[in-house]
């Protein structure tokens, strides 16, 4: 019985030893034996009078199948004695893998199976010891199940290249997790059509990119050979769901090769604070064009679980607060102005609404600070404010930024009044009694959900005349588009009480239970966008319609622009973002 | 029958600081005090006293306070301690109960004051005179536009914007709501010239709010005429007042600097100038650099600040009064002094300088910052042997301290409105 394993096997001295005992016919010889996975493989050769090769794991016979390969090799040390032909074997063992691995084989004229315990090598297995069973295993691979440990098994145990000498190239740029919701990546790749990219963990684990966007990478024209089609999908993102454990590499596979590209990188950890979230995620650039599509299949589903996680703590956050002079015992009206950034326009609107009596009567002005850099600067001039204007008021804090939504939540919360007027603290009156107009065209109607005014710009022209949804074909979404923007009011096609399709939350007034049958503000926005659509849209959902009031005009100091074409990266996106969820949401409303 | 109790408003007390609008109201003052229908008068004036804006109030002598307030913040003309406003300010009106609150600005007291006063008592009447046009313009109330200092001829929230990029065109709306608001408050608008008053109707003052009272003189005797030494000509000129950039001197001295020699040296410029020394280094080595030359020379003398009492002398000792300015004034109070003294003026053909003097009649007018124009008129004024008695015989007496007075007191005349 002879014992043979790789330590004690050099290039090819067994076999010239082996030659010395016996004719080569009746010879076995194991060149090697490794553990792949589940699975056993043994390779060596044998002469043609050996037969029944097969093996025995733990003294238990074990599936095993003998695949014959051409051995020029051993024929050639044996001056020809035996025929390269089918001389070489690998028994491949399956079922089991532990305990003493013993090769068995029969020759004629011997009652008893020749025996040979064989050592395995499971780990550090040499290149070349591989390379010989490269196809073995790439045949192996196709039939096991892609992803499954088996096949990750096989797939490494595959001579690997590195990305200098090959045709795929590409790295991770990007990569991010965010605890218990998954990870992004985001990278580049340039690699044949049928290739399939991997992320190879930490514990060796291979995970298929399939949730994945692919974007032109211009940038990368530099590199040679590369094709223009390559380019224009050599951009990735790829959102995973399961965990997995840093540090990763990228791996591109096709049946031919594994390529590892790149170094390892790390994971770092995405902000909790969804709009920080969003700003590093945003970074992987992708082009606008296609980004509708991408932001819903890959950074809404981690967007959206921080947005709920952040908002689950709100209840935690104490709301404090103050009454500045004598509040009105039932007030018709709250008036619910979230601050955030300049608070300098409360003495604006304090100064006109204290011109207005009907306001000093029957309003309620409740204050909603979303912001906590304005807090104490707020806080230190409300008690003048009072005295010099007298138009009582209230603010609170709710000890967070909760964004427009969240704000006017808040304030909803805080309110007394059976009718709430919605309005931006940089929204001014022309004159006395325009809430007493608005108040009267809600009560007069009830089919109406909610009562908006006209909005003028500082310089007379339209801001506001109802809104409507409007496709913006070049970035594949839907936009609230604002009407005769711009335009004096005499080109407002309506001139008394009407419906429109939307309207602004600037300045909404609506009924407390019905907002309150509505479920309020809905506060899933990323930083705050198509807020007051989605508001209408559920208005309109449940039978209201929206009404506009041009006999009623307001000053409101919009900036914004509202194509956003051309305006900062990062608003454009968080406005597409924002866009692919509202028409989520309501797509009996926005459709083709 | 004394019948009202007066506060006049200042920016400044002419003990600390001679500006116009200052000396305007201090006298104004006095004049309401020697009225037999007033009762009594106060004035109240900001100072800094070295310690900030305390919002504290002290007097200085027998009806006269001082109250320390400020206004960093121009472009609100918030007060920089409106808490005192609320406080130190209303305890003196309920202390003194005036009848009219007559305020000469808002510069360094805010515009917060006046809603104050109308909360204290809403039946005390606001007279406000408007020295310039701070609620028009951010750019010192001066109207030029900022950097270049070319006349502006309306303000418009753009073109604030423009001069002002750091402002939005809403931010400048905003402004403006806020000074409207305010000067709802007011009673009565006092414009010193009728060119302040267009501008503010332009730009949404009522009309019928805002009303001309040209601003007080003493009572003096014109001055006799310049004795002229054998062979001399009507050749001195002299420039009064504050030295900025706003106020041409730098461009009346180069348009001396300009001149041929020969004629250069047949006349001779006086500055009286005042505050150089708080302006930009820049300007200042501008200043100097020009003056050099011509002080060797002779052709300049730098004369420096002066007393209001030194006034009558060192105008005495000049032909002409010269009123360069760049920005459009308002009523420039050199103009009505040196029509007290007897001496014609030169002004820019601007605002108010060109409104209260008559081209050819009592003065003359020269295109504004027209260098070579204002070389040439000094040259033609100074060789023509008849004309400056011809324009010293066109001046009309302007209107004195009491007058003035009056004039206020019958506008504000209970039932005339």
């Amino acid at each position: 019985m002879t014992k043979t394993s790789f330590e004690d096997r050099g290039s090819g001295s067994d076999t010239q030893d082996a030659a010395a005992q016996a004719t080569p016919s009746a010879m076995l010889v194991v060149d090697f034996a490794v553990r792949i996975g589940g699975h056993i493989y043994i390779a060596g050769w044998s002469g043609n009078d050996v037969s029944d090769i097969a093996a025995t794991l733990a003294g238990a016979p074990c599936n095993s199948t003998v695949r014959r390969q051409d051995r020029p090799d051993v024929s050639e040390v044996y001056g020809g004695q035996v025929s390269p032909q089918d001389l070489g074997f690998v028994l491949l063992v399956s079922g089991g893998i532990d305990g003493e691995l013993c090769l068995n084989w029969r020759l004629p004229q011997q009652q008893a199976p020749q025996t040979q315990t064989v050592d395995v090598l499971d780990k550090d297995i040499p290149e070349a010891l591989l390379r010989n069973l490269e196809l073995l295993l790439k045949e192996q691979i196709k039939q096991l199940e892609t992803g499954s440990p088996e096949w990750a098994a096989h797939v490494f145990a595959l001579p690997q290249k590195t990305s200098d000498n090959d045709n795929s190239l590409g790295a991770i740029d990007h990569a991010f997790e965010s605890q218990g919701q998954g990870s992004i990546l985001g990278g580049w790749v340039i690699c044949p059509e049928a290739a399939q990219l991997y992320l190879m963990d930490a514990d060796k684990q291979l995970h298929r990119l399939e949730n994945m966007h692919r974007f032109e990478r211009m940038d990368l024209a530099k590199i040679p050979n590369v094709s223009s089609h390559q380019l224009t999908q050599a951009g990735f993102i790829s959102f995973l769901q399961q965990p997995v454990t840093a540090p990763v590499r990228l791996l591109v596979l096709t049946e031919e090769t594994v390529t590892v590209l790149g170094a390892p990188v790390e994971l770092r950890p995405l902000p909790a604070d969804p709009k920080r979230a969003a700003q590093q995620l945003f970074e992987i650039g992708s082009p606008v064009q296609g980004f509708s599509r991408r932001v819903g299949q890959i950074d809404w589903p981690i967007l959206s679980s921080l947005i709920a996680q952040q908002q689950a703590q709100w209840a935690q956050c104490p709301v404090v607060g103050e009454a500045l002079g004598p509040q009105p015992e039932a007030p018709k009206v709250t008036l619910i102005i979230p601050l955030y950034g300049r608070y300098d326009f409360v003495e604006h609107q304090l100064m006109e609404f204290s011109r207005d009596p009907y306001m000093r009567q029957q309003a309620e002005i409740l204050y909603v600070i979303d912001d906590p850099k304005i807090l104490v600067a707020f806080q230190a001039e409300t008690s003048e404010l009072f005295q010099l204007y007298g138009q009582p008021f209230r603010w609170v804090w709710g000890g967070t930024n909760r964004g427009f939504s969240g704000a006017n939540n808040l304030g909803v919360s805080q309110a007394n009044a059976p009718r709430f007027l919605f309005m931006n603290s940089d929204v001014f009156p022309q004159g006395p009694g325009w809430l007493e107009q608005m108040v009267t065209a809600l009560d007069d109607h009830p089919n109406l959900g909610m009562v908006t005014p006209r909005l003028l710009f500082v310089n007379g022209g339209m801001q506001h005349a109802g809104m409507e949804s409007r496709r913006l074909e070049a970035i594949d979404i839907w936009i609230n588009h604002h009407p005769n923007l711009g335009l004096d009011p005499e080109f407002d096609p309506r001139q008394a009480l009407e419906a429109v399709p939307l309207a602004t939350g600037a300045c909404m007034l609506l009924r407390r239970d019905e907002l309150a049958r509505m479920g309020g503000w809905d506060t899933g926005y990323l930083i705050g966008d198509f807020e007051d659509s989605d508001l209408c849209f559920k208005y309109r959902s449940a039978g209201f319609d929206i009404g506009y009031l041009p006999t009623v005009a307001l000053t409101h100091l919009e900036r914004q622009s509202f194509t956003q074409i051309g305006a900062d990266a990062f608003k454009q996106r968080v406005m597409i973002a924002n866009s692919v969820r509202h028409t989520g949401r309501w797509p009996q409303f926005l459709h083709d | 029958m004394k019948n009202e109790r007066i506060l006049v408003l200042a920016h400044g007390h002419p003990d600390f600081s001679k500006g116009g609008g200052e000396i305007a109201a201090y006298n104004l003052f006095q004049a309401y005090l020697d009225r037999p229908d007033v009762e009594e008068a106060w004035f109240l004036a900001r100072a800094d006293l070295k310690r900030g804006a305390t919002g504290r109030l002290s007097k200085r002598r027998d009806r006269e306070y001082l109250w320390e307030q400020s206004t960093p913040d121009i472009f609100t003309m918030k007060a920089a301690n409106r808490f005192e406003t609320l406080g130190y300010f209303a305890e003196l009106l309920r202390a003194l109960r005036p009848t009219i609150v007559h305020a000469h600005h808002y510069l360094h007291l805010g515009l917060d004051f006046l809603r104050v006063i109308k909360q204290v008592d809403p039946d005390i009447r606001i007279i406000m005179t408007l020295h310039e046009y701070m609620a028009i313009c951010l750019q010192n109330g001066q109207m030029v536009k900022n950097g270049s200092l070319k006349p502006c001829y309306s303000a418009d929230f753009l073109d604030c914007s423009n001069c002002f990029p750091e402002r939005s065109p809403e931010d400048f709306w905003l402004r403006k709501q806020r000074f409207s608001n305010f000067f709802d408050l007011v009673d009565q608008f006092i414009a010193p010239s009728q060119f302040l008053r267009q501008r503010y109707i332009d730009w949404g003052l009522a009309a019928d709010r805002i009303e001309v009272i040209e601003n007080g003189q003493s009572d003096n005797e014109a001055l006799p005429p310049r004795v002229l030494a054998a062979g001399e000509s009507r050749n001195r000129f002299g420039f009064f007042g504050q030295v900025n950039p706003y106020k041409g001197v730098n461009m009346l001295i180069a348009a001396v600097k300009a001149l041929p020699r020969a004629e250069r040296e047949k006349l001779v410029l006086e500055i009286h100038g005042a505050n150089l020394e708080n302006q930009s280094a820049d300007f200042q080595q501008e200043i100097k650099d020009l003056c050099e030359p011509l002080l060797k020379k002779g052709v300049l003398q730098w004369v420096g600040p002066y007393e209001p009492s030194q006034l009558a002398s060192r105008m005495g000792n000049v032909d002409w009064v010269v009123v360069p300015s760049v920005w459009w004034e308002n009523s420039p109070m050199v103009i009505q002094e040196a029509f007290a003294l007897g001496r014609p003026v030169i002004v820019s053909d601007i605002g108010g300088m060109a409104e209260k003097v008559t081209d050819r009649v009592n003065g003359r007018h020269v295109p504004v910052g027209n260098m070579s124009a204002w070389g040439r008129t000094m040259v033609e004024l100074s060789q023509d042997p008849t004309i400056w008695e011809q324009l010293q015989a066109g001046i009309v007496k302007p209107m004195t301290y009491a007058e003035c007075a009056q004039a206020h007191l019958l506008l504000m005349t209970p039932g005339r409105r």
